[in-house]
């Protein structure tokens, strides 16, 4: 059993091939429609045929709709590996470790990983309305929930966000200085949604959804799918792509108890999976290049950001507001604009922006130095978390 | 949002009758003696919970204040359109999500005690609110 330690695994498989579908306000197409035109794209990235494809591992967002049945409309013939997994916004991640077994293990040897979501049906959709599932007449004690508070996820970020405040004495300002700073990344990204240039001020002055988090400390929500396609590492050095090898991977959910003694807010699953990540992959945080932080609020990607220990714990928002996450800073993050400015496709975010930074695929945005690429998914509230280290290079 | 009304349930209907005499219950574990906020339906090591009366005096953990108009506007600030709620710290020790009312959100710290109080929007069942004591 020692060859199958997670390490060994990891070291026999690749990622070979990135879809990515025109994401946004993208109408009238359902999620199995980005779903199978991502795995279109990300195959034929890879240099390989629909034909070659022999595992796959399907993610739903919010709308649902992409399943197994992906196969039988994509004429996916005789599969030897699939399954419909789900853990929210760590899903992405997850799915990577799934494949990679799958292939090190020889139960397939080329496997693609898909998440498609189209939550917006129609122009003017709120996005805050989306994930807060309102109801009327609640039964039982989801009553008692909605009437405190409980009214998705933009509140259950402001209350963890408060209390990182609280504790530590993070200010609004330090969490604007992650909008403003993975907003000039997205100014240089042409996927990205939002793209002209913010200010300190312009986060100050933007509404409140949920004090203490202003409209720019969230993210937006995006129709379109991503698709990546895992394969073994022999394999991967004779396709179209520059293979970028998997270095390490991790996941922590952490099952808080709230109640007295709970650390909600102030440390989350990064704190386990991250460190867990990096031991596996044989590296410190002294030894990342670039960070890809899953960022549904400026918070998150700040309280992510400590847990790895890329700052003391209460220290991320200096660490923001030093200047470190932007271009040209010491520890470019979110070079895509991340979640807040590009696009929104859970997990996938991070992780897809970290395999074209790892190709040196970046263009204007390329970060010179990406020998170590460091990636987070984070669901639910704090929830669920998992880390993957990803290289350009094979691990020594 | 209107008619905003709490509807019970088998398993909410004890606790929103106490609600209804001026009474917050939670749970608690007949094994191991283990306090739970009133939702919980089961323990690590057991089904089998009872109903106990809790103190009903709290600390503030975490607060925030919803730009979206509460359910009801009995939950609403002074200016009738935004509402606080926050995570609280029962003295038995399990935290319940709830609203705070008559409450200044300048004033507002972790660890600010608050006494519950009960509310019944739309004549529906009584939900506990907590304010500054």
């Amino acid at each position: 059993m020692s060859d199958l330690t997670g390490q060994h695994a990891f070291g026999q498989a690749c990622i070979a091939g990135l879809g990515i579908t025109e994401t946004g306000k993208v109408y009238g197409r359902s999620a199995a429609g980005f779903a199978a035109d991502a795995i279109r794209l990300a195959v034929a990235d890879a240099g390989l045929a629909l034909g070659d494809v022999d595992g796959l591992v399907v993610s739903n967002g919010l709308s649902g709709g992409v399943d197994f049945r992906l196969q039988r409309e994509l004429g996916l013939r005789d599969l030897r590996f699939m399954n419909e997994v789900s853990v929210a916004g760590a899903t992405a991640i997850t799915q990577i470790q799934l494949a990679t077994m799958a292939v090190a293990t020889g139960l397939a040897t080329t496997v693609v990983c898909v998440h498609a979501d189209a939550p917006l049906s129609e122009p003017g959709m709120s996005s805050g309305a989306i994930y807060r599932g309102d109801s009327s007449t609640p039964t039982g004690f989801s009553g008692l929930a909605a009437a405190g508070g409980a009214r998705g996820a933009n509140n259950g970020y402001a209350l963890a966000a408060r209390r990182h405040m609280e504790r530590y004495g993070t200010t609004s300002e330090q969490l604007g200085a992650i909008a403003v700073s993975q907003r000039k990344w997205a100014a240089m990204n042409p996927r990205a949604r939002f793209r002209d240039s913010i200010t300190i001020d312009d986060h100050q002055n933007s509404r409140w959804v949920a004090e203490p988090l202003h409209l720019l400390d969230c993210c937006m929500v995006s129709n379109g799918g991503v698709a990546l396609v895992v394969t073994t590492t022999e394999r991967a050095r004779d396709l179209a792509q520059p293979p970028v090898h998997l270095w390490g991977a991790a996941q922590a959910h952490p099952g808080y108890t709230m109640a007295r003694g709970c650390e909600f807010g102030l440390v989350t699953g990064a704190a386990v999976s991250g460190p867990a990540a990096m031991s596996m992959a044989g590296i410190a945080p002294s030894d990342v290049d670039v960070c890809e932080i899953y960022d549904c609020y400026t918070y998150t990607a700040l309280v992510t950001l400590e847990d790895y220990g890329f700052c003391a714990k209460g220290e991320g928002g200096a660490l923001a507001q030093s200047g470190a996450l932007g271009p040209g800073g010491s520890l470019p993050t979110n070079t895509g604009g991340g979640q807040l400015s590009s696009y929104y496709l859970w997990g996938m975010t991070p992780l897809s922006e970290a395999v074209i930074q790892t190709r040196g695929q970046g263009g204007e945005r390329q970060v010179a130095n990406h020998d170590v690429v460091l990636v987070s998914g984070n669901g639910g509230i704090l929830d669920y978390h998992a880390t993957l280290v990803i290289a350009p290079e094979a691990k020594s | 949002m209107t008619g905003f009304r709490v509807v019970r349930d088998e398993a909410s209907a004890a606790f929103y009758d106490a609600a209804a005499a001026g009474t917050l219950l939670i749970r608690r574990c007949r094994t191991c003696g283990t306090l739970h906020p009133p939702q919980q339906r089961r323990c690590s090591d057991s089904e089998d919970l009872e109903w106990v009366e809790a103190s009903g005096t709290a600390a503030v953990v975490s607060w925030a204040v919803d730009h979206v108009p509460p359910p009801d506007p009995v939950f609403a600030a002074g200016d009738g359109f935004t509402s606080i709620f926050g995570w609280v710290e029962l003295d038995e020790g399990p935290w319940m999500q709830v609203a705070i009312v008559d409450a200044d959100p300048e004033t507002l710290r972790a660890g600010t005690r608050l006494h519950v109080r009960f509310v019944r929007p739309g004549d529906g069942e009584a939900i506990p609110v907590f304010a500054p004591a």
